[in-house]
């Protein structure tokens, strides 16, 4: 039973949450007015039941009135028969006794402690008698005793008159007491207009009341709606859902804000999660390409291993020392440290120090095999030596000056390298003093574009193109490395800036060797 | 490639708490909405409060307008009916003594299931008592209960009633030439006989005149037995040692107000202002002691009154009234109304009642009169 009773409730309270708006609003309005009309129906029955009453006031007057009418009428045709013995008088007379007997016929006919039913009582018994005598005196008169009939007329006007007496006592009693009965029905009539004007008052005041209850209960989700879009629109997409409790257009467009709303935070939570997935690809991509470049760059120095060589000199030193050969010997040692530099270096990164030894072993390799030809110039800031960079840069750089620039050439060819602190990098700057570049030239080899010339007997094999591509790996940087010339015949000056990651030592010393 | 496509089509196992927090929420059973909720079914109740305090004023409202109807209403009287129906007449209806008669013989009717009406009382027209008589014997009343005029008219219509069935119990005054029933009252020559008493014991040696207040015709009262029996009396009293006048005035005439009139004139005027007045009437009574003390003649006059109405009793507590005769009002009307269940049950009944007699003077006033009870002056 119990549950079957919450089904009903369930069921009431979902069909009047679930009614539109409009249909809400017109039970509302209707309930209201149905409490007003019942209301006024019921003081318009309370009206009618008083005027009802007011005329009930007067009909026992009107009653009397006739009673009396009628009497005047049975004693007056009496009367006018008695005086002229007119026939018509005399059927009138009994048409009238007929009507006045069923009128005292209605009247009351038992003793009783109320005043007016004695009264009628009275005005019935005395008609009786009346009547009698009437009947007495007509026989009389037809019997033309004219003593007895004008004795008996002579009572019966006694009668009449109290007869006449009594219904006009009555009739005053009566319109008395309607009188005061009517007095009364005013006086209530003003009760139920206070009454009623007063229960109006307070009804339509309870009906605002409830319209105001009702509809702001209907609005209310309107302002929670415009308060939580404002919101969204503020950029809180963590803003409450709506509360939707009703199936009316509110209702449904609560629904749909709260759909939107969790599709825009889903929708973000999406974007949020693709945005991470992309970053984290990135990040493998790029360890991938620095797997990738590492393994270039062994690629790259694994081509200039000259390890036989290496062993080669080492031979020739010793033998070249046992034939007490000095400078053979110093040659071929100054070759091997050259080599071993290579052999050693090949997989791991060196110092400055370490490269501008093996320029200088080169140097003066090349000045034994050309009879001193190139002049070697350099400057170079010692606290520098100590900074890593990847092994086997500048001997190409200088290498490919002397090739390419030195060679051919009706001057004296010099090559100068200096090594400088500069702000927060080590300015490298190797400058000869050669047949210079034409910037298309610069531009090419910039690019790559010229590969280094496998085939040449002359070369360690590491071209140009090779030491801008490992320095730009190392340093993740596209400018470390810059040619610069003034054109034919006017030198080229190819630097490198090597940026500085730690502070150099405090001492001051410049290396310079010619 | 395909490293980079499994990390794209990774997906995380479940969804964040967070998430899961915001899809709980998705349709408003949150906390908040829970709130919402009690708000609502809070402004539902409030609406289905407002409708009963709605009906609940409605219902109030109505009731206090009966209420008030109610109140002005008048009161429905129970309507008793009776098997027989009695009439009073007399022209003193007016008066506290037969008013008194009345409502003891209409208390002890309603007990034999009869009911006595006070003819004339209401009627517009004030009737006489041969009118009232005519009216009785058409309404073919079951007893009539007369005081007698002394009019010769009233002696046929008893004898009238009488020829109808309809029995006559004469009450105070007797009509012995007529057919009455019944006579209940005083014994007029034992009245008499106490009237002359109390005359002859207030009389002194100063006493010159004493006035008898009758209602019989001048000079026709040797007819009314107190004033013969009072005039005997003092004539055989030796009290005063010298003549003394005994006189009698009707003062009882047609016109109203006549009697207040004529007792103001006796007692205004020292001629005929007597010694001892002697009143057999409460309303003569009345008139003579307002009238006295109106005019602060105290001591001037002994009045001997009649009845025992407030005033009366008031006027022998100031000594103004020397003593009343007060009759038993209560036991004449009930024995009226005996006489007329004896009639009717017997066919017939005793000649006459007796109705007692009692002396009230300053020494048992205090037995008749609480000063709570009189109306303040």
């Amino acid at each position: 039973m119990r549950k079957g009773h919450d089904q009903v409730n369930l069921f009431k309270k979902l069909k009047i949450a679930d009614m539109s708006i409009r249909t809400k609003l017109i039970l509302v309005v209707f309930l209201t007015s149905a409490i007003i009309f019942s209301l006024n129906l019921f003081m318009y029955q309370k009206v009618n039941q008083t005027i009802g009453e007011i005329d009930n006031v007067y009909v026992s007057n009107v009653s009397l009135n006739e009673l009396s009418d009628t009497l005047a009428k049975v004693h007056n045709s009496m009367y006018e028969y008695l005086n002229t013995k007119n026939p018509d008088s005399l059927k009138n007379y009994f048409r009238k006794e007929q009507d006045y007997r069923e009128l005292i016929s209605q009247l009351h006919v038992n003793a009783t402690d109320n005043e007016m039913l004695l009264m009628e009582k009275n005005i019935n018994v005395m008609s009786e008698t009346y009547l009698d005598k009437m009947s007495e005196t007509l026989q009389a008169k037809q019997g033309r005793n004219i003593e007895k009939y004008r004795e008996g007329y002579g009572e019966a006007d006694q009668l009449f008159g109290y007869i006449n007496e009594y219904i006009y006592t009555l009739n005053n009693m009566q319109f008395k007491i309607n009188s005061d009965n009517y007095q009364i029905l005013l006086v209530s009539q003003g009760y139920l207009e206070m009454t009623s004007s007063a229960i109006l008052v307070a009804v339509m005041l309870v009906n605002l009341f409830i319209i105001a209850l009702w509809t702001r209960n209907i609005i209310r989700p309107l302002g929670q709606l415009a308060k939580t879009a404002n919101e969204v629109a503020g950029g809180n997409f963590d803003a409450d859902h709506l509360e939707v409790t009703s199936g009316d257009e509110i209702g449904v467009v609560s629904k749909a804000f709260n759909t939107m709303l969790q599709s825009i935070r889903d929708y973000i939570v999406r974007t949020k999660e693709s945005m991470e997935k992309e970053r984290v690809m990135k990040e493998k991509e790029l360890r991938m390409e620095t797997h990738l470049k590492d393994a270039q760059l062994r690629y790259l120095q694994s081509q200039i291993n000259p390890h036989f060589l290496f062993n080669s000199l080492n031979a020739g030193a010793q033998l070249a020392m046992m034939e007490g050969a000095e400078k053979s010997c110093l040659f071929i040692e100054k070759m091997a440290d050259y080599f071993r530099y290579n052999v050693k270096k090949v997989h791991e990164d060196s110092t400055l120090e370490e490269e501008v030894c093996t320029v200088d072993n080169y140097i003066y390799i090349l000045n034994v095999r050309f009879s001193g030809e190139i002049q070697f110039e350099k400057r170079v800031d010692r606290r520098a030596f100590q900074v890593k960079v990847p092994s086997m840069i500048l001997q190409p750089i200088v290498e490919n000056s002397i090739k390419h620039g030195l060679r051919e050439i009706d001057w004296d060819g010099k090559i100068s390298l200096s090594i400088m602190k500069q702000g927060n990098t080590i300015r490298i700057s190797i400058r000869d003093n050669g047949r210079g570049m034409t910037p298309e030239k610069i531009s090419e080899i910039m690019a790559g574009a010229v590969e280094p010339d496998e085939n040449s007997m002359d070369s360690t094999g590491i071209g140009l193109s090779n030491v801008i591509a490992r320095l730009r790996l190392y340093y993740g940087c596209e400018d470390t490395l810059a040619i610069f010339s003034d054109g034919e015949g006017k030198g080229t000056e190819v630097v490198i800036k090597i940026p500085l990651v730690q502070e150099l030592p405090d001492e001051e010393g410049t290396e310079e060797d010619v | 490639m395909c490293i980079t496509k499994y990390t794209i089509w990774q997906i995380p196992h479940g969804k964040p708490e967070r998430e899961k927090s915001q899809v709980n929420k998705k349709f408003g059973y949150n906390r908040s909405g829970t709130d919402r909720e009690y708000s609502v079914g809070r402004s539902k109740m409030l609406i289905a409060i407002s409708v009963v305090i709605l009906f609940l004023v409605t219902a109030f409202g109505l009731l206090y307008y009966n209420a008030k109807v109610e109140e002005f209403k008048l009161e429905s009287v129970k309507t008793q009916e009776y098997a027989h129906y009695y009439v009073m007449i007399t022209e003193n209806r007016n008066t506290q003594f037969w008013k008194n008669v009345y409502e003891s013989a209409k208390t002890a009717a309603a007990e034999d299931d009869a009911y006595v009406e006070m003819m004339g009382d209401n009627l517009s027209t004030d009737y006489s008592v041969a009118d009232l008589m005519r009216i009785a014997i058409a309404s073919k009343v079951n007893g009539i209960i007369l005081e007698p005029d002394g009019d010769a008219e009233t002696v046929d219509l008893i004898n009238e009633a009488s020829a109808a069935g309809i029995p006559v119990i004469t009450v105070s005054e007797d009509e012995i030439q007529s057919s009455r029933t019944s006579f209940v009252g005083v014994n007029s020559y034992s009245l008499g006989q106490k009237y002359a008493s109390e005359v002859v014991k207030d009389m002194d040696k100063d006493t010159r005149s004493i006035l008898v207040l009758t209602n019989v015709q001048d000079g026709a009262a040797e007819e009314n037995t107190v004033f013969t029996a009072i005039k005997e009396r003092v004539a055989q009293s030796s009290v005063s040692g010298h003549n003394v006048v005994v006189t009698a005035t009707n003062i009882n005439s047609n016109k109203d107000f006549d009697a207040e009139e004529k007792i103001r004139n006796i007692i205004l005027n020292s001629d005929t202002m007597p010694d001892i007045l002697v009143c057999l009437d409460a309303t003569d009574t009345e008139c003579a002691f307002l009238s006295v003390r109106e005019y602060n003649l105290v001591g001037d006059v002994t009045i001997i009154g009649y009845y025992s109405t407030d005033t009366i009793l008031e006027g022998i507590k100031k000594n103004v009234i020397e003593s009343t005769f007060a009759v038993d009002a209560e036991g004449m009307g009930e024995k009226c109304i005996y006489a007329l269940k004896e009639f009717r049950e017997m066919g017939r009944v005793s000649d006459s009642f007796n109705v007692d007699m009692t002396l009230i003077n300053s020494d048992n006033i205090s037995q008749y009169y609480s000063p709570e009870a009189t109306p303040a002056e």
